[in-house]
């Protein structure tokens, strides 16, 4: 059974009550600060005992008690939401993001706000203005990112569910780093209003969970359209699965582009044998290719920063957030000056990459050609599943967690970790990453992929794939 | 691609971003090798009328155009730098004017 569910049905049956749950989680939440895992920005016993107390005065709901931890790009009004920098430090929000709002409808307790790469900009969580996040089996490695705090607190058993943002690969990268589950849906399945904007046509609040059962659950509470975000679909929140589904019937593909001959061999290892248990229940996995995946990275890295130049251009430190007055005193000097020293070196050189792609003489060459192949790669994914392909199996990461320091001089490299990831994020479908393995006691993800809008379809393959296999087996042994 | 310090400071001006002149060469030498490597998309061949690609619903759906209170959890004047009487406030346009 799953975390949400236990606590939910302890809850139910008077064995426990929000205000037991709230210091059970204030007790985990000081643990993890003993840590020092440095994954959580903003918590507090008495925000949690008044969670609790809310929850006491509404009827029960399907989350009623459960603890979950918010990115800290995902706005709240009860605590600070800097998006882990500088310029947005000590900022509240005068609304709750749509998802916050549901979540707290169906009972959920706030747990606490969890720490990120600047504006998410980042696949390590080392780019937060308020100090890196440590992995929670290995201190000197990272937790994956840009929701690295997030996935730091479900793994470490803080909270059940936590949620994240994706935008090229956010969740599902931190997820198989970090041996937990993590659930992009499609783009538009969920509201991004109160998400802060960093690539809007990739931006989608996703879920980390314990389990699989863990994220589904979340993912039916906050998905669904929302008036306020003219970009959700009309349609029905995500339906929880009936359960593990039966693959008996089913085809999986596995995408040939997605296992290189330099993959690692602890990544190939623990791939392997998930499509071997995948045989084993029923499927039938065949090889398929989505040629212009490779060209993943380098369209995500000239569209999301275009954006991200246009969407992060409202901090100016006119509005709200800090401001710093530059030398001359106007208008000007106080744009520059506040930007320069608000944005860490990330978000200032993916502003300066958006900037340069947007700009007059570059802006064909680059932002109007990344669209283009962005097309290919949606196309690609549209020409597999329309000849017979259920969904697509791929390892989630080239590698497991790497080492703190080890890609920050080097963007480029550090940009690759998101490359089995990104060509999903553009092509606006779900998917999902579950823990298939272990090399050297860290993680290994495997990644299902779906057709737009059959979230609940491939949470069914994920329980199926989670029940039967042993996450915690080495590899290579 | 080589992109000049000139064409990074001309860049930081649009992006509105004051880069610390010890910065300068480093951030240059970045942008350079991203440029590079995301350069590589000339090797997709792509014909001319290709369309773009819109992730979402096939159309926006509008809401009803009402005006409605908005239920704001803080003032403005919690959250802006400078505010006073129902305005944002901000230093003289002098800068802005001379360019």
């Amino acid at each position: 059974m799953s975390r949400v569910a236990e606590i939910v049905d302890a809850i139910r049956a008077g064995q426990s009550s929000p205000g037991a749950m709230a210091r059970e989680v204030a007790a985990r939440l000081a643990l993890a600060e003993t840590r020092a895992l440095n994954a959580v920005l903003a918590w507090s016993s008495d925000a949690l005992d008044r969670e609790a107390a809310r929850i006491d005065g509404q009827g029960r709901g399907a989350l009623t008690g459960v603890p979950v931890a918010i990115k800290d790009n995902i706005v709240t009004t009860e605590q600070p939401t800097t998006c882990g920098s500088k310029i947005l430090e000590g900022y509240v929000s005068p609304f709750d993001a749509t998802a916050v709002v549901r979540l707290r409808g169906a009972g959920a307790m706030i747990a606490a706000k969890t720490n990120l790469d600047e504006f998410a900009m980042g696949s390590s969580t080392e780019h937060s203005a308020f100090g890196r996040v440590h992995h929670p089996l290995d201190p000197a490695r990272v937790p994956g990112g840009s929701s690295g705090g997030s996935a730091a607190v479900v793994a470490a058993h803080v909270v059940p569910a936590a949620l994240g943002s994706e935008t090229g690969g956010s969740v599902r990268q931190p997820a198989s780093f970090c041996g937990i589950v993590g659930v992009k849906p499609t783009y538009g399945r969920v509201s991004r209003y109160g998400l802060v904007a960093f690539g809007s046509s990739l931006d989608c609040i996703s879920v980390f969970g314990e389990t699989t059962d863990d994220a589904a659950r979340i993912l039916s509470v906050i998905s669904g359209h929302d008036p306020l975000d003219a970009t959700t679909v009309d349609r029905p929140p995500t339906e929880m699965p009936d359960g593990p589904a039966s693959l008996d019937g089913m085809t999986i593909g596995l995408p040939q582009e997605y296992f290189p001959d330099d993959l690692d061999p602890g990544v190939r290892a623990a791939t392997d044998r998930a499509v071997s248990v995948l045989r084993e229940l029923g499927a039938k996995v065949k090889p398929v290719s989505l040629p212009h995946s490779r060209y993943a990275v380098p369209t995500y890295y000239v569209i999301a920063p275009a954006e991200a130049a246009s969407n992060l251009a409202r901090y100016d430190g006119a509005r709200y957030g800090q401001r710093v007055v530059g030398e001359g005193g106007g208008l000007r000097d106080l744009y520059r000056a506040t930007r320069g020293a608000g944005f860490g070196p990330e978000v200032r050189r993916r502003i300066l990459i958006g900037t340069y792609v947007l700009s007059a003489g570059y802006y064909d060459a680059y932002y109007t050609k990344a669209q283009q192949v962005r097309v290919r790669i949606a196309q690609d994914f549209g020409q597999v599943f329309g000849q017979g392909v259920d969904y697509l199996f791929t390892p989630t990461t080239p590698t497991p967690a790497f080492a703190a320091g080890e890609r920050t001089e080097d963007p480029v490299s550090m940009y690759l970790a998101d490359i089995f990831t990104a060509a999903i994020s553009l092509a606006g479908l779900p998917a999902m990453s579950l823990p298939i393995g272990r090399i050297d006691g860290l993680p290994i993800g495997g990644q299902l992929i779906a057709p737009a809008f059959d979230e609940t379809g491939m949470l069914a393959v994920g329980m199926a794939l989670e029940q039967a296999i042993d996450p915690t087996a080495e590899a290579l042994s | 691609m080589r992109i000049t310090r000139e064409e990074v400071l001309h860049i930081a001006k649009l992006a509105e971003l004051q880069i610390p002149d010890a910065e300068l060469e480093r951030v240059t030498d970045e942008l350079c090798r991203i440029c590079d490597y995301v350069d590589q998309l000339n090797e997709v061949p792509i014909p001319s009328q290709a369309e773009p690609f819109a992730p979402g619903p096939d159309r926006v759906g509008l809401r009803e155009d009402v005006v409605r209170p908005t239920r704001l959890a803080h003032a403005p004047s919690a959250f802006a730098p400078e505010f006073v009487d129902g305005f944002f406030l901000v230093p003289k346009l002098d800068g802005m004017e001379e360019e």
